[in-house]
C-alpha cells in the first residue's frame, strides 16, 4: 500500500514510518494537514495516519477533507492520538475516521492493523471495479436501448394511428414494451388494424414485433385479405418463437363503405363494439389460440361479422389495463373497465373516462404488465389511402406492353385469392403505382362481384340489413365449400402511352349475367355513390358489359399529368 | 409461490400454491425434467394456485412440448374462476383438458 503519514512531531512521524516501511509499504511524510492534503490530492495513498493535532490544518479538518474527496472511493484514515479523553476519540470517529491508534506506537499491534486494511482495501478495490465495469456496461446497454426503442416505436406502434377517428395509448413497462399496435389503411378502402401482445417484454418481445409489423404493413399494400395476413402471422411467429412465446392478438378489418367490422380476437381480453346511440356493448370475447403456438394447420381463422355504422367504435386492449394494481394488490378488472366505458360513452369520450379511472386506480405506473388501448370510430369522412410511394425506375419501365390472364376454377375460387398476383405485375408498371388504389379498387370490385353474385350467386340485397351481413358471409363461407363447378377468369391488358398508359381488365364468370341496366339505373338515380358498380363508374373511363353481364370490361387510362 | 409433486402409476401431478409466474420457471421444469422414465400421464393441481401469468401459460406450453405434443396427456384440475377465465381467454382448452 501507499501509505500517508501526516504528523507534525518528527520522532513519532520517524517511528511510524519505519514500522510502516519494515511491513513492506511504501511512505509519503507530511508535518501539517495543509501538506498532508496536498500530498493526498498528488499522490493518491490507499490509507492515511493523520495527527489530531497539527499546526496550519488539523486532522479533524484534514479528515472530513479527505472523505469529502473520496466518496467514490475508499480511503481507510487512521487518527494517531496521544489524548485519552472519550469524547476528542469520538470526535475522531465522527470526521470520518476508520479507527485510531495511540502513541506510544505498538509495533506488533500497528502491523496486525495493517494487514487488517490491507484486507479490507483489497475487498474495496475489487467492489470498486466491479462497481465501474457494471455501470459502464449498464451506460453502453441503456444507450444501446435508446437507439433501439426508437427504431422498436416505428416498427410497433404505427401506421395509420395519428387518423382523427382513432384514438390510443400505448404505455411502456419497460424499455421495449410486449404490445404492438398496428392500424393500416387498406388499398381499396377501409382499415386493418392489429394489437398485438407478445408474452414477456423487452428484446423476445421487440424482436417478435419485427416480422409482425413488416408482414402486416407489406401484405396490407399488396391487398392481401386479413384472413390471409394472419395465416402468414401465425406461419412466421411459429416459425421463429421458441416455445412459450406466443402472441395474443386481435385483428379486425373495418369497412367503412360497407358498414362493417370483422374481428377475430386471439387471447386478448373481450373487446367491445359499442353504439353510442343505443348504449349497447357487443362483446368480442376471444374465440381463438395466440399466434404463434400452432401450426397453420390447427389455425382457426373464422372471423365475426358485425355491423359497423355511424356512432359505434371499436374499443381493444391488453391484459395490461385489466390487470392494473392498486396499491392493495387488487386488480382493476373487467367490471371496473365496463363501468368507465359505459360512463363516458354518454359524454362521447369513453376511452378518456377509461384512461383516468386506470390511472386512479393504479399506484404505481411503473409495475404491472405493459398497457396499450385502442379506440376506433366510424368515420365518414373517411378517405382511400393517399399514396405516399417514392417513384422509382423510368416512367414506362417494367411490363408496360403486355397482356395476361388469369382462370380460377372451383378449387382455386375456393382457397386462393388472386389480387395479390393480379395486382403485382402492374405495380411494377412505370409509375402505374401512383394509382395503386384505383387500380386495385377496380379489380376487387370485379372480382368480388363475378365470384359473389356471378358464380355463388349471392344476392347483394342481404346485405341491406345489418344483420343480413353476417347471412351473406356465412353463405359466402358455405357456398365457397360447396362449389363444384364453375370458374372466374380475369384478362388483363397494358399498353403504353406518351405521359403513362391504358389498361383494359376484362372478367368474366361461369354465371347467368344479371340486369345490369336496372344496376346502372339505380347507381345513376344515386349519382353514382356507394360500392360496387357506381364506384366503377367514378374510376374507370369506360364500363362495358358483355355475355349478358357475365363479362365487364372497364378501361383505365392513366397519365402522371392525370 | 410453492411447487411439490407426486407420481403414482406414471402420472406425475405437480400442484402449485400461490401465483404461478416466471419465477415458478426453473422449479416447474427441473419437476418435470427430473422424472424417469416419462410419466403417460401430467396433472397440474391448481387447487391452491392464486394467478397465473402469460408466462406460466408459456410454461405449461413447453410441458405439452416436453410430453409430446398433441400426443401428450396433460389434464389442468381444480382451477379457480380467475384462472379458468385466463386460460379460456387463451382458449388453451384446445391444448389441454381442463377440469
Amino acid at each position: 500500500m501507499k501509505i500517508l503519514i501526516a504528523e507534525d512531531n518528527f520522532t513519532d512521524r520517524l517511528i511510524l514510518k519505519k514500522i510502516v516501511e519494515a511491513s513492506g509499504h511504501e511512505v509519503l511524510e507530511a508535518d501539517n494537514g495543509v501538506t498532508a492534503m496536498e500530498v493526498f490530492v498528488s499522490q493518491s495513498p490507499d490509507l492515511v495516519f493523520l495527527d489530531a493535532i497539527m499546526p496550519e490544518m488539523d486532522g479533524y479538518q484534514a479528515a472530513e477533507k479527505i472523505k469529502a474527496l473520496t466518496t467514490n472511493h475508499y480511503v481507510p484514515i487512521i487518527f494517531i492520538t496521544s489524548l485519552t479523553e472519550q469524547a476528542d476519540l469520538v470526535r475522531c470517529m465522527e470526521v470520518g475516521g476508520d479507527d485510531f491508534f495511540t502513541k506510544p506506537f505498538n509495533k506488533v499491534f500497528l502491523e496486525a492493523k495493517l494487514r487488517a486494511f490491507e484486507r479490507t482495501n483489497n475487498l474495496y478495490r475489487t467492489i470498486e471495479k466491479q462497481r465501474d465495469e457494471i455501470q459502464f456496461h449498464t451506460d453502453h446497454m441503456l444507450q444501446e436501448q435508446e437507439v433501439a426503442k426508437r427504431i422498436f416505436d416505428k416498427i410497433a406502434h404505427t401506421g395509420e394511428l395519428h387518423q382523427p377517428y382513432i384514438r390510443y395509448t400505448a404505455s411502456p413497462m419497460s424499455i421495449f414494451n410486449g404490445d404492438i399496435l398496428l392500424v393500416a389503411r387498406r388499398p381499396f378502402g377501409g382499415v386493418h388494424v392489429f394489437l398485438g401482445d407478445f408474452t414477456g417484454h423487452g428484446l423476445p418481445a421487440a424482436i417478435g414485433a419485427m416480422p409482425t409489423s413488416d408482414i402486416f404493413f407489406g401484405m396490407t399494400l399488396k391487398g392481401f385479405a386479413l384472413v390471409e395476413i394472419i395465416q402468414e402471422l401465425n406461419r412466421r411467429l411459429h416459425a421463429v418463437l421458441p416455445t412459450g412465446f406466443f402472441c395474443c392478438a386481435l385483428a379486425a378489418h373495418i369497412d367503412f363503405e360497407e358498414h362493417n367490422i370483422q374481428v377475430w380476437n386471439a387471447g386478448l381480453p373481450e373487446a367491445y363494439l359499442m353504439n353510442r346511440a343505443s348504449g349497447e356493448f357487443i362483446e368480442l370475447p376471444s374465440s381463438h389460440l395466440p399466434l404463434g403456438i400452432v401450426g397453420n394447420e390447427n389455425l382457426n381463422v373464422s372471423f365475426s361479422i358485425y355491423s359497423f355504422q355511424e356512432d359505434d367504435r371499436l374499443f381493444a386492449y391488453t391484459d395490461g389495463v385489466t390487470e392494473a394494481e392498486n396499491s392493495e394488490g387488487e386488480m382493476f378488472g373487467q367490471e371496473r373497465l365496463l363501468e368507465a366505458l359505459k360512463r363516458g360513452i354518454n359524454d362521447d369520450d369513453a376511452f378518456g373516462c377509461l384512461l383516468r379511472d386506470v390511472d386512479e386506480f393504479q399506484t404505481e405506473p411503473e409495475q404491472g404488465d405493459d398497457i396499450t388501448y385502442i379506440e376506433v370510430h366510424y368515420s365518414t369522412d373517411y378517405k382511400g389511402p393517399e399514396d405516399e410511394q417514392n417513384l422509382t425506375g423510368e416512367l414506362s419501365s417494367g411490363p408496360s406492353d403486355s397482356r395476361f390472364s388469369l382462370e380460377l376454377g372451383p378449387n382455386s375460387l375456393r382457397n386462393f385469392n388472386p389480387l395479390p398476383v393480379l395486382s403485382q405485375p402492374l405495380m411494377e408498371i412505370g409509375h402505374l403505382q401512383m394509382f395503386r388504389t384505383q387500380v386495385l379498387t377496380i379489380l376487387t370490385e370485379l372480382y368480388s362481384n363475378a365470384l359473389e353474385h356471378g358464380v355463388l350467386k349471392l344476392k347483394s340485397s342481404l346485405k341491406s340489413s345489418a344483420e343480413g351481413f353476417a347471412e351473406y358471409y356465412r353463405l359466402r363461407q358455405l357456398r365457397l365449400e360447396e362449389l363444384e363447378e364453375g370458374f372466374v377468369k380475369v384478362d388483363v391488358k397494358h399498353s403504353p402511352s406518351d405521359n403513362g398508359g391504358r389498361l383494359e381488365i376484362q372478367v368474366s364468370d361461369s354465371g347467368e349475367g344479371f340486369d345490369y341496366k336496372k344496376a346502372l339505373k339505380k347507381a345513376e338515380s344515386k349519382g353514382y355513390s356507394g360500392r360496387g358498380f357506381p364506384l366503377l363508374y367514378r374510376l374507370a373511363d369506360s364500363v362495358e358489359f358483355e355475355n349478358n353481364g357475365a363479362t365487364i370490361k372497364v378501361v383505365f387510362s392513366w397519365s402522371t399529368g392525370k | 409461490m410453492g411447487i411439490t409433486s407426486s407420481l403414482s402409476n406414471s402420472e406425475l401431478t405437480i400442484k402449485i400454491s400461490g401465483k404461478f409466474d416466471f419465477s415458478a420457471h426453473q422449479d416447474f421444469r427441473n419437476i418435470y425434467e427430473g422424472v424417469a422414465p416419462k410419466p403417460s400421464t401430467y396433472v397440474i393441481d391448481m387447487t391452491e394456485t392464486t394467478y397465473l401469468d402469460s408466462s406460466a401459460l408459456g410454461m405449461l406450453l413447453l410441458l405439452r412440448d416436453y410430453a409430446g405434443g398433441t400426443n401428450g396427456t396433460i389434464s389442468l384440475r381444480n382451477c379457480n374462476t380467475e384462472i379458468k377465465k385466463i386460460l379460456a381467454i387463451s382458449n388453451f382448452e384446445q391444448l389441454f383438458t381442463i377440469n
